[in-house]
């Protein structure tokens, strides 16, 4: 069966600060990977060869700026904070559901949010955005 | 449910901004897409000219809406848009959630008239973006 097209119905973001939380108003969201490659070419040979090595992965959400909402300025202090008070890291996920059912895929990883931007501009609305560097195993649902 | 449409009349003639302004427009004179070219003038029309997803979760909607005064003369016309750019504030209005109101644009087309031509009104255009949920 070929790969079948579909409109997004909704994306949210999940993290877990030591409370689950779900945001919501997100503009776009993404998942970025990152495999490096480790080259095994020998010396006689003319074609280049790889191996896959180490992997990352980020997560980068864009949003209304709101800080009325709890969840909203709940992410913004989780930006500013790094890890929760104890240490723990914080979870991340970032789950779409489809327009034709009610499929829905998810990403989910400890995370390190390590970029925030709030962008504000004549004849439009403020806007946050911010990318999350993803930790250790990340989990695909 | 209302339609934005309707919000957005709900919006114009909320509280008295326009129909207690100089000059006074009555709520009956606010109306959607025309107005008849005998009835009685100053009067304001509007349009929602479009509807997208603003959003891909939370259901936040965002349309483009124009509003039109007409009067006689462009100093009237002038004094109901500045009335307008008042009435065009966020708030819930028939149980549509206006969010945001962005004024884009405004222009002016005065009144023409001339010997053996039809004197046409003075127009002033407000164009707004306006973000909004059910």
């Amino acid at each position: 069966m070929p790969v079948t097209a579909q409109p997004t119905r909704s994306v949210v973001f999940k993290f877990n600060d030591g409370t689950a939380r779900t945001l919501t108003g997100l503009i776009d969201a993404s998942v970025t990977w990152n495999v490096e490659t480790i080259e095994t070419t020998e010396l006689a040979s003319v074609d280049k060869t790889f191996i896959p090595g180490q992997r990352s992965a980020t997560m980068q959400g864009s949003c209304y700026y709101d800080q009325s909402d709890a969840v909203f300025a709940a992410l913004e202090a989780a930006v500013k904070a790094g890890a929760q008070a104890n240490g723990t890291p914080f979870t991340l996920t970032v789950e779409w559901q489809y327009t034709s059912s009610t499929l829905v895929s998810s990403y989910t990883a400890n995370c390190i949010f390590t970029s925030w931007t709030v962008s504000a501009a004549m004849l439009d609305t403020v806007k946050a955005s911010f990318t999350a560097q993803l930790s250790g195993a990340v989990a695909i649902a | 449910m209302a339609t934005i449409e309707q919000a957005v009349r709900t919006m114009l003639i909320s509280g008295t901004t326009l129909s207690a302004g100089s000059p006074s427009v009555p709520d009956a004179r606010v109306t959607h897409g025309y107005r008849l070219q005998d009835s009685a003038l100053p009067a304001v029309t509007y349009s929602v000219d479009t509807r997208e997803d603003a959003s891909v979760s939370g259901g936040i909607q965002q349309s483009q809406i124009t509003v039109t005064a007409i009067a006689d003369t462009s100093e009237d016309a002038l004094a109901i848009a500045e009335n307008v750019r008042t009435a065009l504030a966020a708030g819930t209005y028939s149980s549509i959630a206006i969010q945001v109101v962005i004024i884009t644009n405004q222009s002016l087309q005065p009144e023409v008239f001339g010997i053996s031509d039809e004197q046409e009104p003075a127009q002033a255009v407000t164009n707004a973006t306006i973000y909004w949920s059910t």
